[in-house]
């Protein structure tokens, strides 16, 4: 469903027989952009809906409202209005002035200069008059008229006739090292290498288009004039003297920009001869690569100066929207959103025959980059792992390159890919997680004789948790607290199972988390469960809380090699000399430090001293049946590597 | 510091006040969806999202 409100506006504005100049007057911005709310490219905010609705004396709610379905009052009955309107409409036009001199309007709405209108301004008393409204705007169209004719004779300018128009692709600019953009509300940022200042942009404001040079950053404010900052001082000075401009771009050193008659300028660097457009009229677009400058005419045909090795691929190119140039591309977005690449010379072709609907391209060292119209960007480049990622971006709205990587911009935040050696952006994959829910941690298994209880931590806004568990057959549940209880019946003895657990929410505002993956192999209650992370995910933490098995009469041997696996590193063997074991079955004889049945985490295990005494083992030939008369213990050799706590 | 007047209700409840650009971003990411309801003090009513000039911020509205 698309936004009734340009109709609505245009019915109102019709109605009142007000000029868009007027009305975007009252709402303090510029003719132009009022003309983008109007035709659907830009939307008021709230403020500037209700000074309409005031404006044109109807509720907000009328205002806000979604159709064009709206109360038009008709001045012979309705004075309230009529006398508003009257009484508002000199003051404005006046006031505006200069700020739509360059500006092609399509409701005869008059080019003219402030001091045009001091005698209008100057009449007394005006708010407080009772003026017959269409003899009123009778009498301005017709003194704006008179007053731009002469004002255009006496300065025997030609007339301007081309508009600044904002347009995405001038939201966003990369050099080798910093990246800039422009936000919703015309202030500048950017990213990357500021060692000249050429990220200091915070004065700013107004911005419609932005551009790099190797060091600096140029700008054109809605008003039609330039700045820039990293500038040397002389080309600072000269470029702020321009104004009327509709269009600027910028090269490593030198910098264009057309007038809204047509003509070109351009400063800094005109080693390659990028610099000579004077003699060029006509012109309603400009592009720069390194040294070189590309200008498009408004029969849509490209004019080349600048570097040799491009100058026979493009001059008198036809049917051309934008070029992007690189050492190894010469791409050409024709006006029919296709794209062609020059193959030829040292210029490799691309792949764009699939390619449609293009509205910008833009080139780097050995890639060419392709955004279309929903916002989907392409590039031809031989690293499946680039191409891969920006697939992955969505609503993008410009894009731009430095020569080693690609930047997009979707209105607010600018991804990239590539050498990312100045932070010129951030990885769209670390953007998109800040809304992903966190991967459960620590899981905990308890085993009791009828149930294994699984416990996890509580992940911060998760609604729910996901846990499956490949038993026979396959468990899968959702469960609102992190813990779920399984009989134990489901389990075989020894029997290696994978537990998969994600975090999920019911706000659409969180992406349900990562899966984590935990091994678990099960032993009853005697037994030893011994989770261990299956991947190198570093979430998990597993404090299992064991449950001591029988040791007393066990395997000397199986013992402590089950004490080593749960974590006890602290054991201390002694051989009791007066118990002779049976043929080669080393026993436990007794213990201290851990008992039967007792229930230990890991941590615990690892500082416990654990001692346990052994039969002693003597080889069958010459065991003899002796008799204990006294217990002697010595320090034996421990199973326990040698690279453990040694117990004295 | 942009004032925060704005209201949403979805069947979850109501939320708010936001600022004009936190509205207009929780449309764009499809948070405030079009059958929610909006809401800003100069208004006398709630009005749906997909009813208000306010869909223009919305998935696939955008003229840009």
């Amino acid at each position: 469903m698309k936004s009734k409100l340009p109709l609505k506006l245009l019915k109102l504005r019709k109605h009142y027989n007000l000029s868009q100049a007027f009305v975007a007057s009252q709402l303090d911005i510029s003719v132009i952009e009022y003309m983008g709310i109007e035709n659907g490219r830009n939307m008021c905010n709230i403020e500037q809906l209700a000074i309409l609705s005031k404006l044109y004396a109807i509720s907000l709610d009328e205002m806000i409202r979604n159709d064009d379905n709206v109360t038009l009052h008709d001045f012979k009955e309705d004075n309230e209005i009529k006398q508003d309107l009257t009484s508002t409409i000199m003051i404005p036009v006046v006031e505006e002035v200069n700020e739509i001199n360059n500006v092609e309007n399509d409701d005869k709405t008059m080019i003219i200069d402030r001091k045009d209108f001091v005698k209008v301004e100057e009449k007394p008393d005006v708010q407080n008059k009772k003026i017959n409204y269409g003899f009123l705007i009778g009498i301005v169209v017709a003194s704006l008229f008179i007053a731009t004719l002469v004002y255009s004779l006496m300065n025997n300018q030609e007339e301007p006739y081309l508009s600044l128009v904002a347009t995405n692709e001038g939201k966003l600019a990369a050099s080798d090292s910093f990246v800039t953009y422009i936000s919703d509300i015309g202030k500048i940022y950017g990213q990357g290498d500021n060692s000249n200042g050429q990220l200091d942009t915070s004065n700013f404001s107004k911005v419609v288009k932005v551009d790099t040079g190797a060091d600096y950053t140029v700008i054109l404010k809605k008003q039609g004039t330039v700045d820039a900052v990293g500038l040397s001082k002389d080309l600072h000075d000269e470029i702020l003297k321009w104004d009327n401009i509709i269009d600027i771009a910028s090269g490593k050193g030198h910098i264009l920009a057309v007038k809204n008659d047509g003509s070109v300028k351009c400063i800094g660097d005109n080693t390659e001869g990028q610099c000579k457009v004077d003699n060029y009229k006509d012109i309603k677009k400009v592009y720069a690569y390194n040294k070189s400058s590309i200008l498009i005419n408004n029969n849509d045909e490209v004019i080349f100066t600048g570097e040799k090795e491009y100058e026979n691929y493009l001059n008198g190119l036809k049917n051309v929207k934008q070029v992007a140039l690189s050492n190894n591309y010469i791409g050409i977005l024709k006006t029919d959103g296709t794209v062609e690449c020059i193959g030829s010379g040292n210029f490799k072709g691309c792949n764009s025959k699939n390619l449609e609907h293009i509205v910008q391209i833009s080139a780097g060292d050995g890639f060419m980059v392709f955004l279309d119209q929903n916002g989907q960007v392409y590039i031809d480049i031989d690293n499946t792992l680039i191409e891969k990622e920006i697939s992955s971006w969505t609503n993008i709205i410009a894009i731009a390159t430095g020569k080693d990587y690609i930047v997009g911009f979707d209105g607010e935040t600018v991804f990239g890919a590539g050498n990312n050696t100045y932070n010129q952006f951030s990885k769209f994959e670390d953007i998109i997680q800040t809304h992903k829910l966190n991967s459960p941690k620590n899981l905990a298994v308890n085993v009791t004789n009828k149930n294994v209880l699984f416990t996890w931590d509580r992940v911060n806004n998760a609604d729910y948790y996901n846990f499956e568990i490949n038993t026979d057959p396959v468990f899968s549940v959702n469960v609102d607290k992190p813990t779920i209880s399984m009989d134990s019946s489901k389990f075989e003895q020894g029997k290696d199972y994978v537990i998969n657990i994600k975090a999920m929410s019911k706000n659409d505002e969180y992406d349900e988390s990562d899966s984590i993956s935990v091994n678990y192999t099960y032993f009853a209650m005697e037994e030893v469960p011994t989770p261990t992370p299956t991947s190198t995910s570093e979430v998990i933490v597993v404090p299992i809380k064991y449950t001591i098995a029988k040791i007393i009469g066990e395997n000397r041997e199986k013992i402590e090699n089950y004490l080593y696996k749960l974590g006890a590193v602290n054991i201390q063997a002694i051989e009791d000399e007066n118990v002779l074991c049976d043929f080669n079955d080393v026993k436990v004889l007794s213990i201290t430090g851990i008992s039967e049945g007792e229930q230990i985490t890991e941590e615990e295990l690892k500082k416990r001293s654990i001692t346990y005494t052994y039969c002693k083992y003597v080889p069958q030939e010459t065991t003899t049946e002796s008799t204990t008369t006294s217990q002697t213990t010595s320090t034996n050799t421990s199973l326990i590597p040698t690279n453990q706590t040694e117990v004295n | 510091m942009e004032e925060k007047i704005w209201f949403y209700e979805n069947n979850k409840g109501k939320e708010g006040p936001y600022t004009e650009t936190d509205l207009i971003k929780m449309i764009k990411n499809n948070i405030i969806k079009p059958d929610d309801k909006i809401w800003t003090f100069a208004l006398d009513n709630w009005i749906k999202l997909k009813d208000s000039v306010y869909i223009f911020y919305s998935e696939g509205d955008v003229n840009d």
